[in-house]
């Protein structure tokens, strides 16, 4: 298309777009166009004073005709022409940035690698395009991956990068060249940017500068068949013998409609396999899978799809991902407001976890209280804490038929700040205490809770009744829901379980909370919400609104052997407690690097109330796989309250120990663990197909052009007339542009056509 | 746990509670009076499941050769009944926060599903208790889900009832065996503080003893079964409006009641 534009037009479409249009005729235009007037008038006067055989419109029309045909000589005769400001040649540098990441040894469909061009363009010096650039310009070339500097030759190039950085090479290549006259930088990239590093930062200096980049797009668009692991969502660190739910993002292409395994593998040892189905071509499907992590520590857990036939790409079937099994207990506070049955079955289903500890204080009258699995005797010895300290050692609170008025405002606050600033999960269990029955409405928990409360029923017998209880949709994914079966066979174990009763009328969860059991029964107008949650701050909150979860393990129905109601408040509060965070607690911003990459340690500090701490003494002790112990200080950001930060470089290949200690004033606010694994990445085999929108968006914001390497030639003509630096102005004429000739040819044609139709010859 | 004030108190609020109930509220308790002509109609006085506690009552055929019928004719199994759960109940409403059906109780056949609803059972008399295998299997079921049972009023001096009950219960819970309560158990401190002893049978000194059954016979685990032996805490309870026996004498037996019913709902 271009070709014919350039045969019809004289020159490429480019210089239209770069150069400014003028006529170069000596006399005034004003001039030429009473010229073209009065011959105008004349050809019309000419038409309209003939007689003959014609028509009035017979004349209007070969009139119109002549006069268009004067317009196009008048055109010509003005000396229409552009005038371009193109680069000096040899005055000028252009920096060519060549993609040295893995993924350039790609092959394409037909078997050619994504660096053949490179190689034929750039190390060869026989390549016509690359004479071309050297006659123009002065060329500087680049390498870039995950870290961008200078090569004298492209032959140099080893295509060992495991990363991509577009950002980074073009800032580089931007500084390097700051000193010299820069027409314009080419990016030669399949433009894979895996680094997720912003362009647009990178861009605006370019644009500020009038640097215009030329993208050259190698490979394919999409790579066919191909199946990839994409993200894969799971937590850094899990409480040892909790059921895990991971969603694993699968991408594929040319394997629509067919079924994969998906295995899980920690340390070698496969804990899960999962069949999954593919969904249309190039639509990713989310596989969600479960199983359960052994053993505390830090792990390494691998999914992968084994290769499948003709797949193109198989080392992005694969991802590792770095998780800690914590083995701590965790301590919930169950607070029951009268002696009920949940207490004890609740305690006798989590009584075997080693990992939870369920404190029970039990309000068995007025100012009466019994305490359960309490540390020691002053554990809840005056009742409810009544202190953010003391009620900040849990982890989880659960509130069962307590009425909201046996608590003092400040209990109140303290409980809704428990969830939202303490990051604990709150769980409020049905009752006659509990939500509006319990006067809840209106106090400070109320914000908290997931579902809305309605007033009160009327009867002064109460509201009662039973309820049936079905899992949502959102609940039939849900590890707390799942009751350790198979997906599939959910609804039907929830089928099979005993009504259970509410005396809490509740229809309505709110605003981004979500349901996930659901009950109907006889005595209910409306469908109750029997399990919901939401997240609160830093924390989440959870109703579940039945008043005898017990009767899943007590009733005649339920065969004694059933787990169903153990594993339910097993999973339940070991939901509660997921990642509630610690009040000093450290994070790597990548759970695994490359040796040699920086890491950043970010430590969050607060103090046994979990007010943020800015004058804290903040240490990370960093071991090395070989034991290697090295220690830094970290410190305060001040960017934000309690946040230190510390960049480090690990260079040993394997796991590394980062253990932080905060104190303040010789006294330990807390320590906390985090673990970090180096090793080659594989990332250059992900989303390897080609960027062809990136190389786009670059081109098009600094006013440069994308190319693939089929119409590349145009590109050291495109950089004299777009590019920056030293430059002059031509002046190119366009009164002998082959359209105008055709388009005079066609007017004469169309008037003696028409004349030999209407018979005037 | 509780000072001399409070146990005066409680004393004050069991007889307050009595002369109450008897004063205003004798008519509304709808469990009728026991009579050998309505026995079969018993179950029909159970009131449905409604989340509360609800005092159940385990009914029973005696073995071949006892007759299981004393006093007014009645059946073993219904010895106190309905005085001694209806004060009970009061009591356990006015003294605690347990919300408990005070309307009626409940009388049920261990071969009846209904008694999972009811997980904590009160059973007297065991030393007649002839259990079906159903009634067997049922009991050892209820225990192992999670029940609790209290047994009461049996001695061996009317012949060898502590070998009859074990015997059964090796029938429903095969290897678990009565094994002696130790008087700090949490069962005797799980809202009163009580002192086992002072406990004293109301047949006056007979030796009382508690015996218990412990899941996996490990006493640190639960007690499914706590077995008043050489006494008869519900003797106090039917009696204790009518000045039958002292109060002090009676407010242990309620103390040790109320207590079996808070370590039921919370162990």
């Amino acid at each position: 298309m271009e070709r014919i534009f350039e045969f019809l037009f004289k020159y490429p479409p480019l210089f239209f777009e770069q150069g400014d249009f003028t006529f170069g005729a000596p006399m005034s235009v004003r001039l030429w166009l009473i010229i073209a007037g009065l011959l105008g008038a004349a050809t019309v006067a000419s038409y309209t004073i003939a007689r003959g055989k014609s028509t009035v419109t017979d004349r209007g029309v070969m009139a119109g005709l002549r006069v268009l045909l004067l317009a196009v000589i008048i055109v010509c005769l003005l000396q229409p022409s552009l005038i371009l400001s193109t680069v000096v040649p040899q005055q000028n540098f252009v920096g060519i940035l060549i993609d040295d990441s893995q993924s350039m040894l790609l092959a394409d469909e037909n078997g050619e690698l994504r660096n053949s061009f490179i190689n034929e363009e750039f190390a060869s010096g026989e390549s016509e395009l690359l004479q071309q650039l050297s006659d123009r310009f002065a060329l500087r070339f680049f390498r870039f991956s995950d870290v961008a500097g200078r090569v004298d030759n492209p032959s140099e190039l080893a295509y060992e990068g495991t990363h991509t950085n577009l950002s980074r090479a073009l800032d580089v290549a931007r500084e390097e060249l700051s000193g010299v006259p820069l027409s314009g930088l080419v990016m030669i990239t399949d433009g894979a940017d895996n680094d997720n590093q912003p362009l647009a930062e990178s861009l605006v200096p370019l644009q500020a500068a009038g640097i215009p980049v030329f993208t050259v797009g190698l490979g394919e668009e999409s790579i066919t068949p191909d199946i990839e692991l994409g993200r894969i969502e799971m937590p850094r660190a899990v409480l040892e013998g909790s059921s895990l739910t991971v969603d694993v993002v699968i991408t594929q292409t040319g394997f629509e409609g067919g079924t994969v395994p998906l295995i899980v593998e920690d340390e070698l040892q496969i804990i899960a396999e999962e069949t999954v189905e593919l969904g249309p071509d190039g639509e990713p499907v989310v596989a969600r899978i479960y199983f359960e992590l052994e053993g505390v520590g830090p792990r390494r857990v691998s999914f992968r799809i084994p290769p499948q036939p003709e797949e193109r790409v198989n080392r992005n079937n694969a991802r590792s991902v770095q998780v800690e099994v914590r083995g701590e207990r965790e301590k919930v506070l169950y607070f029951e407001g009268e002696p009920r049955f949940e207490v004890k079955f609740m305690r006798r289903a989590v009584e075997e976890d080693e990992n939870i500890q369920l404190v029970v204080l039990q309000r068995t009258a007025e100012s009466k209280f019994l305490r359960l699995d309490v540390d020691d005797g002053s554990e809840l010895e005056f009742g409810f804490p009544t202190s953010r300290e003391e009620m900040y050692r849990y982890r989880a609170l659960i509130l069962g038929s307590v009425e909201a008025s046996f608590f003092t405002h400040d209990q109140l606050q303290m409980i809704a700040d428990f969830v939202s600033e303490r990051g604990g999960g709150l769980l409020l269990l049905g009752g006659h205490g509990a939500f509006a029955e319990g006067g809840w409405q209106g106090t400070p928990v109320e914000e908290v809770m997931p579902v809305v409360l309605s007033s009160p029923a009327d009867d002064p017998q109460g509201f009662f009744a039973e309820v049936e209880v079905i899992p949502t949709p959102a609940g039939l994914t849900h590890p707390a829901v799942l009751l350790g079966v198979e997906q599939d066979q959910v609804r039907e174990r929830w089928d099979s379980l005993p009504s259970v009763t509410t005396v809490n009328p509740i229809s309505q969860v709110r605003p981004g909370a979500t349901a996930l059991l659901s009950g109907s029964g006889e005595q209910l107008a409306l469908e109750q919400i029997v399990l919901a949650f939401q997240r609160y701050g830093r924390g989440k909150s959870i109703a579940l609104t039945i008043q005898d979860s017990w009767l899943w393990q007590m009733h005649a129905d339920v065969p004694l052997e059933d787990q169903s109601h153990e594993t339910f408040w097993k999973q339940m509060i070991r939901w509660l407690v997921d990642g509630v965070p610690e009040a000093v607690e450290a994070v790597t911003d990548r759970e695994q690097v490359e040796p040699g990459e920086n890491v950043q340690l970010v430590t969050n500090v607060g103090d046994s109330s979990y007010i943020e701490v800015n004058n804290a003494t903040v240490t990370a002790r960093i071991t090395s796989p070989t034991g290697t112990v090295e220690e830094l200080p970290v410190s305060w950001t001040v960017q934000r309250d309690g946040e230190y930060s510390v960049e480090f470089r690990p260079l040993e290949q394997g796991e590394y120990e980062v253990e932080v200690t905060a104190e303040r004033n010789g006294e330990t606010l807390g320590s906390d663990k985090t673990y970090l694994y180096t090793a080659p990445s594989d990332d250059e085999y992900f989303s390897a197909s080609r960027r062809t929108q990136t190389l786009r968006r670059i081109a098009d914001e600094t006013g440069g052009q994308f190319y693939t390497p089929e119409d590349v030639s145009s590109l050291p003509e495109d950089i004299r007339v777009t590019g920056a630096g030293v430059t002059l102005i031509e002046e190119l004429d366009l009164w002998d542009m082959p359209f105008l000739f055709f388009l005079l040819l066609m007017l004469m044609g169309a008037e003696w056509g028409f004349r030999r139709i209407r018979g005037l010859i | 746990m509780i000072g001399k004030g409070t146990r005066l108190l409680v004393a004050l609020l069991f007889a307050g509670a009595g002369i109450g109930w008897m004063a205003s509220d004798r008519g509304r308790n709808t469990i009728p009076e026991l009579s050998s002509r309505n026995l079969q109609s018993y179950s029909d006085t159970n009131l449905p499941y409604d989340g509360k506690y609800h005092f159940f009552r385990v009914q029973y055929d005696v073995g071949r050769g006892s007759s299981g019928f004393f006093r007014r004719r009645e059946p073993a199994w219904a010895h106190d009944y309905p005085r001694a759960e209806r004060n009970f109940l009061n009591i356990i409403q006015e003294t605690t926060f347990v919300d408990s059906q005070t309307e009626g109780s409940n009388i049920l056949r261990l071969n009846d599903p209904e008694i999972f609803k009811y997980p904590i059972a009160y059973i007297v008399e065991v030393g007649s208790w002839n259990p079906t295998e159903e009634e067997v299997a049922g009991l050892g079921a209820y225990l192992l889900k999670g029940g609790f049972l209290i047994v009461d009023d049996t001695r061996n001096e009317r012949g060898n009832e502590w070998a009859n009950f074990a015997y059964h219960m090796q029938r429903a819970l095969p290897g678990l065996s009565l094994t002696p309560l130790e008087h700090d158990h949490r069962v005797f401190d799980s809202f009163f503080q009580i002192e086992p002893l002072k406990v004293i049978p109301p047949y006056g000194p007979r030796n009382p003893q508690w015996y218990g059954i412990f899941e996996d016979n490990d006493p640190t685990q639960r007690l499914m079964v706590v077995f008043n032996f050489n006494n008869d805490i519900a003797e106090y309870w039917e009696y204790s409006d009518q000045g039958y026996y002292p109060i002090d004498l009676s407010n242990e037996a309620y103390k040790l009641g109320v207590n079996y019913i808070v370590y039921g709902h919370t162990h």
